[in-house]
């Protein structure tokens, strides 16, 4: 019967994949320029050659070939060639990736850390002080806007104090700071979330039965509440990765890291739509892949919602 | 961003359970017992020992000295002349990352930066403008100029270890001209360019097809560098990430947008009279990287992570230079200032009155003061004060004159008839459109242009956009304001934005077609007598501010700032170059 | 003509939520206290020129930089322009386009999920794919994306992530309406041959009303937040606007100079969008179904 929900939910990602797709190529057609002209740009081409490379790039046939080539294309994995760089797109965001990833994994671990941390303080300590401030922590955390918690961080740590590299690739030095101003943020929403499960949980009658069977107040917490409190923020992962794809755009813009962040402004800037196109996919892609993911787990950890 | 609202899970049976099993409704959990209270008081203490740990990381990290690079090899034996440790790593801060590093194809300054080591030109040209022997020992002109002897220098080997002779002169040579090279720099700089023929194996006469006055200095900069034809032919389209060159350095890798690596050619056994050292470099290894961000590059030169930084940022460059661990090298740039093309067959800047009103209404002055904290001269003309051939004449041309840009505008028939500070003409508002790419200050520029024009009543519109929209928008004449700026060595450099034959998708953003202009900037191309060159570009010069074609700025100066240990280092005659090869690292 | 008979309905708005329950005391102070906030900014924004005598766009290039001081509260940038100002005037555009946003997002959003929740079938189908799709994006990359097609500007901005910000509201009409859908008073206004917009209007749109409102007031902070990091990165307001956003991105290259260019507009920013949260999570506890 798993195998029957796993297989529903894949059907409808890969429709929603080729919609993602579809989505994509629409918005992007819709951008203004010749990419001929762009390509040949740096050179200043002459009218023929214009003409001659629009052929070669079919952008002179109807907008259904062009789309059926799309699709094809993106069947083979082929991304389109990148028009500043005259290089295929998936090696550059091959390139880009890997360091956005790092970000994306660093920050999470802070998220998840700091996050439960907060909501199960606010939760135990529910109603006095401490909940409060936990809260406000985290309605604080979500409410920074993060270019400005970044421009802050390096401000402090790299200007002031010079304790850390403000910018650029390297160790563990240059994680920190981003990686914390995307945790922090991203901590807030996941608190938040701990809280209330956690919550409602506690205040469920087997909770009652377990303290009246004489159990341990921590065993009550590990093993019975907090078990069933983090399912529903599983659900939460997958949207905060949403959240920190959509983050890491800022993060690496301000602290000059690479990433396909950064790569994306970049080439939105420059009108490099075959990039634009190809990191917007996989970010879709990725995305999708991460909700199904999370769904299925779902479907392990929960036996009451094999439905849909 | 994305917080806290009521999303996918906020539906999911999960969080809505029926709450039947709730015996108490709305009672909050009664006082936490005592073991909670213990697991939320360990908890904080977690995150206390955590805060603590950092706390103590960064105060480690601030008590421990940066790390330096590794320090130069000293020699071991005691020579009379005054010696130089070889030895050490420079770290070099490029700006933007060029599409394509290889010289005969890219047109990037930044490209020519690391490469300017990596390759060795047939003639160098000194600072002043002298042409000294590079890979030619000696060269000849022919009386009418169209064919150009080099006498070749024997003793030079490519770093493939393949020697070099005058058949890779003339591989290279036809290379940049072959247009499967698409190369958009170098051809241009050859100009009137035809063959070459190789009289003996160190011997190469090429020919042009009419007399090409900018010659000798195009053949003395990086884009007509030497390269390895055995390497050229080996790897094709991929050339640019496997250079080969007879230079002081020898290219190891190049990670796009991330660096570049040289290190050392131990077997360079010679050195052009521009350099002060013969035989090889001092320098171990090179490492360029790319700091795309201005914030950040003052950050990274003060923190150790480069040693040499370009195109600092004007208020950090003024900071560091009075600070005695840094050397700052300000060097002003021949070629075009700063500079927004007017475009002429677009109303209302199709009027000579508005195009001369938009002059005198700018103040360079405060641009220059402001923005650029007094580093550049403003500029007057479209040619930079230091370029070869500039006419002093048009400094006294349009000064800051706001009451005589308001007579000039009233004069074309542009009055403020409806009081909103903005002249009309026939119910249109004087609006013009600025396209301000994003590099060189241009959208602060224009910023201070729009207060500035407000004042005698024109509405200046900023775009701020990247080169590709930019050269978009121009090609299809949407703007009234549009820079774009050229640097070189050889006035020549004008013949791409005020040909009439780059009206039409090339670089003559002010889209005039003048046939005195041109006449003018032909003839100086080829005339090989410098004094006749001298007199056409002046005049030259002179009919593009009479026609008001341009909108200069200011000129440009490359503000570059090293660490106080970093010696030697020179930049050439363009500017932008630095010569590398008598760098070295004092301790 | 057939008669219409009077449609028995009940009361759809309940009626603790115009006093909040007693106790939810604490929550109510700092939820007072954000509302008020956010008043002020509002006040402060519309009433700008009374409250600095500076232009936000005048230029004074001899005092570049000042640091904050009695004449110039927060300081100067790059061209003299006094920062208090420019956070003043740039609130009218930073906060309106907030609200104009969340106004793009949750009217065609509304509609769809109605329609979605309340026919059902392939409208259902085909809307909740459609969502899917969209939501298959974190919701900047979607604006961004929109933005790269449309190019930089402010409006573009407002279309962008108020695009972007569609499909939840769909999303959580739709659900709202299948719940409510099942009620006995609605099958009585099916029955009795009420036509379905006035069904929707009349008896659905009440209900799932609290819960619209709760979304687009946390909407509105997401939308500021959104639309300043789009101007930070060049793609939103152009110069010399003095939107919150763009001001950040303009200061970032003087921090070590002029810190105070970029602490006053983020600040700004981060008081807004917190102010808007906590309304809105006031809201939201407030008018939670299960503590009916």
């Amino acid at each position: 019967m798993t195998l029957r929900y796993i297989g529903q939910r894949l059907v409808v990602a890969i429709t929603v994949l080729w919609g993602v797709a579809t989505l994509v190529f629409v918005i992007l057609r819709l951008l203004p320029g010749d990419p001929a002209a762009l390509m040949l740009s740096e050179a200043g081409a002459s009218a023929e050659a214009i003409a001659q490379l629009r052929a070669d790039l079919g952008l002179d046939k109807p907008l259904i070939v062009q789309y059926g080539q799309y699709v094809v294309n993106l069947a083979h994995g082929d991304l389109g060639t990148s028009l500043f760089a005259r290089r295929p797109v998936v090696t550059i965001i091959a390139e880009q990736l890997p360091s956005t990833i790092g970000l994306a994994l660093a920050a999470m671990l802070i998220a998840t850390i700091l996050g439960a941390a907060l909501g199960i303080v606010a939760a135990v300590k529910s109603g006095t002080w401490i909940d409060s401030a936990a809260t406000a922590i985290s309605v604080m955390g979500v409410s920074v806007p993060i270019f400005w918690s970044g421009l802050l961080l390096i401000w402090l740590f790299s200007l002031r104090l010079g304790w850390l590299p403000a910018t650029g690739q390297g160790g563990l030095d240059h994680l920190i700071l981003p990686a914390l101003v995307l945790g922090l943020a991203s901590s807030g929403a996941i608190a938040r979330l701990v809280r209330t499960s956690l919550l409602e949980v506690l205040d469920q009658d087997f909770i009652r039965t377990a303290r009246a069977k004489g159990l341990r107040e921590g065993i009550v917490l590990s093993r019975h509440a907090l078990k069933n409190a983090l399912i529903p923020v599983v659900t939460i992962f997958g949207l905060q990765f949403g959240f920190l794809l959509g983050g890491t755009v800022v993060t690496e813009t301000v602290f000059s890291r690479q990433g396909i962040g950064r790569l994306l402004v970049n080439s939105i800037l420059w009108k490099d739509l075959p990039v634009v196109q190809g990191v917007v996919l996989l970010a879709g892609l990725v995305y999708t892949l991460v909700n199904l993911a999370v769904d299925v787990t779902y479907a392990f950890l929960d036996p009451r919602i094999r439905y849909d | 961003m994305l917080q806290s609202r009521p999303v996918k899970g906020d539906n999911h049976p999960a969080m809505s359970r029926p709450n039947s099993n709730r015996v108490s409704n709305r009672r909050k959990p009664s006082g936490p017992s005592k073991t909670v209270r213990v697991a939320g008081i360990v908890l904080m203490a977690l995150v206390t020992v955590c805060l603590l740990l950092v706390l103590a990381y960064g105060v480690w990290r601030a008590v421990t000295p940066k790390p330096t690079p590794a320090p130069p090899v000293s020699l071991e034996t005691v020579t009379p002349a005054p010696t130089v440790a070889p030895g050490g790593k420079l770290v070099y801060g490029l700006t933007l990352a060029p599409s394509n590093i290889d010289p005969h194809v890219g047109a990037s300054s930044e490209l020519g930066i690391p490469l300017t080591s990596v390759y060795d030109t047939l003639i160098y040209q000194n600072v002043d403008g002298s042409f000294v022997p590079g890979l030619a020992e000696r060269w000849e002109v022919s009386g009418d100029g169209l064919a150009y002897t080099f006498y070749l220098r024997h003793d030079v080997k490519f770093h493939d270890g393949t020697p070099f002779d005058a058949q890779a002169v003339q591989f290279n040579l036809d290379r940049i001209v072959n247009p499967e090279t698409k190369s958009q720099k170098a051809r241009g700089l050859l100009g009137a360019y035809d063959h070459t023929e190789v009289v003996d194996p160190y011997t190469a006469k090429v020919y042009l097809t009419q007399p090409y006055a900018p010659f000798l200095d195009s053949v003395s900069q990086v884009y007509v560098g030497m390269a390895s034809p055995t390497a050229v032919q080996q790897w094709g389209t991929d050339y640019q990430l496997h250079q080969v060159g007879t230079g002081p350095f020898m290219f190891k890798e190049y990670v796009p947008q991330d660096h570049l690596t040289l290190v050392r050619n131990p077997d360079y056994n010679w050195a052009p009279d521009v350099y002060s050292h013969d035989g090889p470099a001092y320098l171990e290894e090179i490492e360029f990287r790319f700091f795309t961000d201005p914030a950040v590059r003052a950050l990274a030169l003060e923190s150790g992570d480069a040693d040499v930084m370009g195109e600092m940022p004007p208020q950090d460059a003024a900071r560091l230079e009075a600070n005695p661990e840094f050397t700052l090298y300000d060097v002003p740039v021949p070629g075009q200032p700063l500079q927004f093309f007017l475009n002429t067959a677009k109303a209302p800047t199709d009027d000579l009155r508005v195009r001369q009103a938009l002059l005198y209404a700018t103040d360079r002055q405060a641009i220059v003061q402001t923005i650029f904290m007094g580093y550049s001269p403003q500029a007057y003309g479209p040619l930079a004060a230091v370029t070869m051939g500039y006419d002093p004449a048009v400094e006294e041309m349009y000064a800051h004159d706001p009451v005589q840009a308001e007579a000039l505008l009233t004069e074309a028939g542009w009055t403020d008839t409806d009081g909103d500070g903005i002249r009309d003409k026939d119910g249109q508002p004087l609006v013009l459109q600025d396209y301000a790419q994003s590099w060189g200050y241009l959208p602060e520029v224009s910023e201070m242009l729009q207060a500035q024009l407000k004042e005698v009543g024109i509405d200046l519109q900023v775009q701020v956009v990247a080169f590709p929209a930019a050269m978009e928008a121009a090609k299809n004449s949407e703007h009234h304001l549009a820079a774009m700026v050229f640097s070189g060595s050889d006035p020549s450099i004008l013949n791409s934005t005020y040909l009439a034959d780059n009206v039409d998708g090339g670089f003559n953003w002010s889209k005039m077609r003048d046939p005195e202009l041109d006449r003018m900037l032909k003839e100086a191309m080829s005339a090989i007598d410098l004094t006749q060159r001298a007199n056409l570009y002046m005049q030259a010069q002179e009919r593009i501010m009479e026609l008001a074609l341009v909108m200069p700025i200011r000129d440009y100066v490359n503000l570059n700032v090293s660490s106080a240990r970093v010696k030697g280092l020179q930049y050439d005659r363009r500017a932008w170059f630095p010569w590398l090869h008598d760098v070295h690292l004092e301790q | 003509m057939t008669r219409r008979y009077p449609i028995p309905t009940r009361r759809t708005v309940p009626r603790h939520v115009y006093a909040p329950p007693p106790h939810r005391a604490r929550a109510n102070a700092a939820a007072l206290a954000a509302l008020v906030c956010l008043a002020l900014l509002v006040v402060a924004a519309v009433a700008a020129p009374l409250l600095t005598p500076y232009d936000p766009l005048q230029m004074s290039p001899k005092e570049q930089f000042a640091p904050p001081s009695a004449k110039h509260l927060l300081g100067t940038d790059l061209f003299g322009r006094d920062v208090a100002a420019r956070i003043l005037y740039g609130g009218r555009i930073s906060l309106g386009i907030g609200l104009v946003a969340v106004l793009f997002a949750a009217l065609p959003g509304t509609a769809l999920g109605l329609i979605a929740g309340y026919y059902g079938r392939w409208p259902d189908r085909l809307i909740s794919w459609l969502v899917d799709v969209m939501l298959s994006f974190p919701s900047i990359l979607l604006a961004l994306t929109i933005v790269a097609a449309l190019g930089p500007g402010i409006a573009n901005v407002v279309v962008a992530v108020g695009i972007a910000g569609i499909p939840t509201y769909t999303r959580l009409v739709r659900g709202q309406v299948l719940s409510v859908r099942r009620q006995p008073y609605i099958r009585a206004a099916v029955t009795v041959g009420a036509r379905d917009l006035r069904i929707l209007i009349r008896h659905i749109l009440p209900n799932v009303f609290g819960s619209i409102i709760v979304l687009a007031t946390l909407d509105v902070g997401w939308a500021i937040l959104n639309a300043s990091a789009l101007s930070f990165l060049g793609l939103g307001a152009q110069p010399p606007a003095a939107e919150w956003g763009a001001m950040l991105n303009e200061g970032r290259g003087y921090l070590r100079n002029a810190p105070w260019v970029t602490v006053a507009p983020g600040l700004a920013i981060a008081i807004a969008v917190l102010a808007v949260n906590l309304v809105g999570d006031y809201l939201r506890d407030a008018l939670d179904p299960r503590r009916r």
